[in-house]
């Protein structure tokens, strides 16, 4: 850390490139890790230079926190998903999205507890998943069962997304593996309306019923 | 004048683990087999694991001179319970037993307990086509002693039997070992199988039925309720159930006296009861639609339903899941999908009866299927299969003594084994240590005793071979990646070897430049490529794939990650598929500070652009290369300076479009198209032929024929030449 510059404003700048990288930067992460891997100095860099001073000495600081809030999704949720470019864009709007590609454990990429696990059927017909779903992709097809049984260690739900695909050998398992298939049958109560869901569910059951729908 | 009978090709022993007296797929598949295998001009050794008590499975084989079919406990009289079956061992004894008796030269088996039963016999090491059906499904962890008893199946065999194509890509994710041993049989029907004489389109009631077990995954509960709801929506519908199997259900227990009940007594239901196979058929061809709705659990398979290719024969539309492999047989547009629900059976089976038209294309999409499904395309396949593996050798060995193929790192030369072998028969291969410390008396009592020696590349042995040739031997050279400053062709003597034989015509004119040989013993023979094993149907979507085999920095795989962004920004459809280890999950990272450096810079520039990434997977370098080539439309290979990769070699085969940076000699190695001048040509040639589907046919045509240069037929004649001079 260069020595002219005030503690305040380094942490301040800390707090706001975490802050978008919350939303933005996700990708850059495991890429990061996987850099300081191949450093080499490694593994003793990790030790002798952790990446973030500890945050419990820092005292708080009011306006920043206010930024911060300002820059965050509404929701804290993050998506770690095997997304199509489409959705993940879409996703992004609202939400803090990481999409996985295969190999991505090998980056660094890690389920953390508070997350929600995306499987979009659409993107493992093309694409970096491709054959996913098929005899000839049975390794994919494990490795995204990997992503459903590190979410669900760290309690965090897995949800896929439906598509009008026809199902394939794999899909069975991916629908087994989801806590929440979606998009959600439609049906709503006569009297009481539709039960209504959360932000998140609710946006991630329009991406699917549009996949379910507009190709059919 | 009396037929000359056609002479047998072999003898084949085959087995299925079923019970002859019983109607279902096993007996059925083995029935079907040994009317294929006669066909094939072999005699077929059909022993059963059950006492004949009724001969109707059987039928067909009668009249069959070349089928000898063997009841197991014929002649024991009362001795046997008729219900008394072999046990997996006792038909393993009965097998070697019998193979005593006519030496078979192939034994076909299926069931995985008697395939691994014999296997461990060592007895049919080679000649051994074991079809293992009941492999562990994807979601279902193999255990270690599973995958060990598959791996030994695997090794004993000569070939083994799958179903599907879908089945041989997932065995050979499963067992590596039976990569390259795998032949797709496919279910099969009877070639005569058609619609009923006469029959016009139907017009009033439309007649379904269902044939085969009463099963509560097989939906057949549900499906007696179905004339009645149809009857609802004015729809009339008889339902013809055919069958007497009512299996129990652990998961609903009063399920089986549910369906009892409603096969008995459901409105617009008739129950036929067990009907023999012929007896069926004809019953069904009657029907206009067939019944194949199952569960949705059972959406999972490998495998095609033979009954719903039987419907189809007949014109019997069938109403089937929508699954990948229904589209893929049917076609997206067919009009008898549907799911697990049965508001979908009911939307579908009304939508035909109240627009016949629609019914008729529905009869017409099956019976267009199913043409590869018959029993004489089987026989083709099989027949090649088989013949494949029986080439007759066409050299003479010198003295009659064997052919000893020596090198110190024969794992890549497999190939080159089974060519030799082909064309000579006797052949023995000796991997030696390089240094050959204390091992000169023993390597020099094998030399000896071969009448020809091939030495795989010029080190170490070649000078120490032209050093000890016996009188009258013939020494070959096999120089597969030839540098002229080597030393051991300095050292060798080389007017002592009768033949040099190089996998590529560079190689060979480079030799022919720095050496003084005479032209005729320098022999060209390509890399050996079992280009009908690798050449499978492509995948959808694969000429907006890239793969790259290679991650080493002398690959340059950052040029092709160059490439993917250009090609991202004319289409994004396009990824990048790396199957290569990651330098990072070797034991040890790699040592050079540069290496290093170069991965660092690597992953840093992905980092910068998520949006690249987010196109590039890391695949990790399973054993199923053939499977994953189907879907990959261009291979991004670098620079071989004169050496031939054996993988690009069979993603030609495969129709993969290989593409490599310009040097001399890449045209003699790839083919004239295969080379570009810059990154920015790679990524306009993708593009352009990615967006034309005619382009990239013809591109993909091409490679396959290049590829074609490596089959093992035309390496035989090259290396059949040299080995007589």
């Amino acid at each position: 850390m260069p020595a002219s510059l005030p503690t305040r404003a380094v942490r301040k700048a800390r707090r706001i490139v975490r802050g978008r990288r919350r939303v933005h930067e996700v990708p850059d992460s495991p890429s990061r890790a996987a850099e300081r891997i191949l450093s080499l100095r490694y593994p003793e860099h990790l030790v002798a230079e952790p990446q973030d001073e500890p945050e419990a000495e820092e005292a708080p600081d009011a306006e920043a926190d206010q930024s911060d809030a300002r820059r965050e999704p509404a929701s804290v949720t993050r998506v770690v998903g095997v997304l199509t470019g489409a959705t993940a864009r879409r996703l992004g709007d609202d939400l803090a999205v990481a999409a996985v590609t295969p190999g991505a454990r090998a980056f660094g990429t890690m389920i953390e507890p508070g997350d929600v696990l995306v499987v979009e059927r659409a993107a493992l017909q093309s694409g970096p998943w491709s054959t996913a779903e098929t005899s000839s992709g049975t390794a994919l097809l494990l490795e995204i069962l990997e992503w459903t049984d590190e979410a669900r260690e760290h309690g965090a739900a897995v949800v896929l997304l439906d598509s009008a695909d026809a199902p394939n050998v794999g899909t069975n398992l991916l629908r087994g593996a989801a806590d929440v298939v979606l998009p959600l049958a439609q049906q709503a109560d006569p009297v009481l309306g539709p039960v209504p869901l959360s932000p998140v569910v609710s946006l991630l059951d329009r991406v699917a019923r549009a996949a379910v729908e507009g190709d059919r | 004048m009396t037929p000359q009978p056609t002479p047998v090709e072999r003898r084949v022993l085959l087995y299925g683990d079923g019970n002859i007296n019983l109607i279902d797929g096993s007996t059925i598949w083995l029935v079907s087999m040994a009317q294929v295998l006669a066909r094939t001009n072999s005699h077929v050794t059909l022993l059963l694991k059950a006492r004949i008590i009724s001969r109707k499975m059987l039928e067909p084989l009668a009249g069959l001179d070349n089928v000898t079919v063997v009841d197991p406990f014929e002649g024991l009289g009362d001795a046997v319970p008729p219900s008394r079956l072999l046990s997996v061992k006792e038909v393993a004894e009965r097998v070697v037993e019998l193979d005593r008796a006519h030496r078979f030269d192939k034994i076909i088996s299926r069931g995985f307990a008697i395939s691994n039963e014999l296997a461990r016999t060592r007895a049919f090491d080679g000649r051994f086509w074991p079809y293992v059906i009941d492999l562990p499904e994807p979601g279902a962890e193999p255990t270690p002693e599973r995958l060990r008893d598959l791996e030994e199946i695997s090794l004993a065999s000569e070939r083994m039997l799958v179903q599907t194509e879908d089945s041989r890509s997932y065995m050979e994710y499963r067992v590596p070992a039976s990569v390259g041993k795998c032949v797709v049989i496919n279910p099969m029907i009877p070639d005569d199988l058609g619609p009923l004489r006469g029959r016009s389109a139907p017009a009033g009631r439309l007649k379904g039925v269902y044939a085969g077990k009463f099963a509560e995954g097989w939906k057949t509960l549900e499906l007696c309720d179905v004339p009645r709801l149809l009857a609802e929506r004015g729809v009339e519908l008889s339902l013809s159930m055919i069958g007497d199997k009512i299996m129990h259900s652990t998961r609903t227990p009063t399920w089986r006296a549910r369906m009892r009940a409603a096969v008995t007594s459901s409105p617009g239901v008739e129950w036929a009861g067990g009907l023999s196979r012929d007896d069926a058929m004809a019953y069904s061809k009657t029907a206009d639609i067939g019944f194949s709705w199952r569960a949705q659990e059972l959406d999972s398979t490998h495998e095609l339903s033979t009954k719903v290719l039987e419907y189809c024969a007949m014109g019997v539309a069938p109403v089937v899941n929508r699954i990948a492999a229904h589209v893929e047989l049917l076609g997206e547009d067919y009009p008898l999908f549907v799911d697990a629900s049965l508001e979908s059976v009911l939307d579908a089976v009304e939508r035909v009866a109240r627009d016949r038209d629609l019914l008729e294309d529905a009869r017409k999409k099956a019976m267009d299927a199913i043409d590869q499904y018959r029993m004489a395309n089987t026989v083709e396949r099989i027949h090649a299969a088989l013949r494949a593996t029986e080439v007759r050798p066409s050299v003479t060995l010198t003295g009659g003594r064997p052919l000893l193929l020596v090198g110190s790192d024969l794992g890549t030369t497999r190939g080159t084994h089974t060519v030799l072998r082909q064309c000579a028969g006797n052949v023995r291969v000796a991997q030696w240590d390089p240094t050959l410390t204390g091992q000169e008396e023993p390597r020099l009592g094998e030399l000896s005793a071969a009448g020809t020696v091939v030495v795989e590349d010029a080190t170490p042995y070649l000078p120490w071979a032209t050093r000890r040739k016996a009188t009258g031997q013939r020494l070959i050279a096999h120089v597969r990646d030839l540098r002229t400053d080597e030393p051991a062709l300095r050292e060798a003597r080389l007017d002592e070897v009768d033949a040099f034989v190089f996998q590529t015509e560079p190689d060979l004119a480079a030799f022919s430049a720095a050496f003084d040989v005479p032209a005729e013993r320098l022999h060209h023979a390509p890399l050996p490529v079992d280009t009908a094993y690798v050449d499978r149907p492509g995948l959808t979507g694969r000429r907006y794939r890239v793969g790259v085999l290679d991650l080493s920095p002398s690959a340059r795989p950052d040029a092709a990650v160059t490439a993917l962004r250009g090609l991202l920004a004319a289409d994004e459809q396009f990824s990048l598929h790396v199957r290569d280890r990651l330098p990072w999950e070797a034991d040890d990272l790699p040592a050079d500070q540069l290496e290093r450096s170069y991965y660092q810079a690597l992953v840093a520039e992905l980092g910068a652009t998520p949006e690249v990434a987010a196109r590039v997977a890391f695949e990790y370098p399973d054993s199923d290369l053939p499977s994953w080539y189907r879907k990959i439309g261009w291979l991004l290979v670098p620079r071989r300076r004169g050496r031939l990769d054996q993988r690009v070699v069979e993603a030609q085969a495969a129709g993969v479009v290989v593409l490599t940076p310009a040097e001399h000699g890449s045209a003699d190695l790839y083919g004239p198209d295969a080379s570009y001048d810059s990154i920015d040509a790679l990524v306009r040639t993708i593009a352009a032929a990615a967006a034309d589907p005619a382009e990239f046919a013809k591109r993909s045509a091409a490679s396959r024929l290049h590829g074609g240069r490596h089959d093992l037929a035309v390496v035989r004649a090259a290396w059949a030449a040299a080995l007589t001079g």
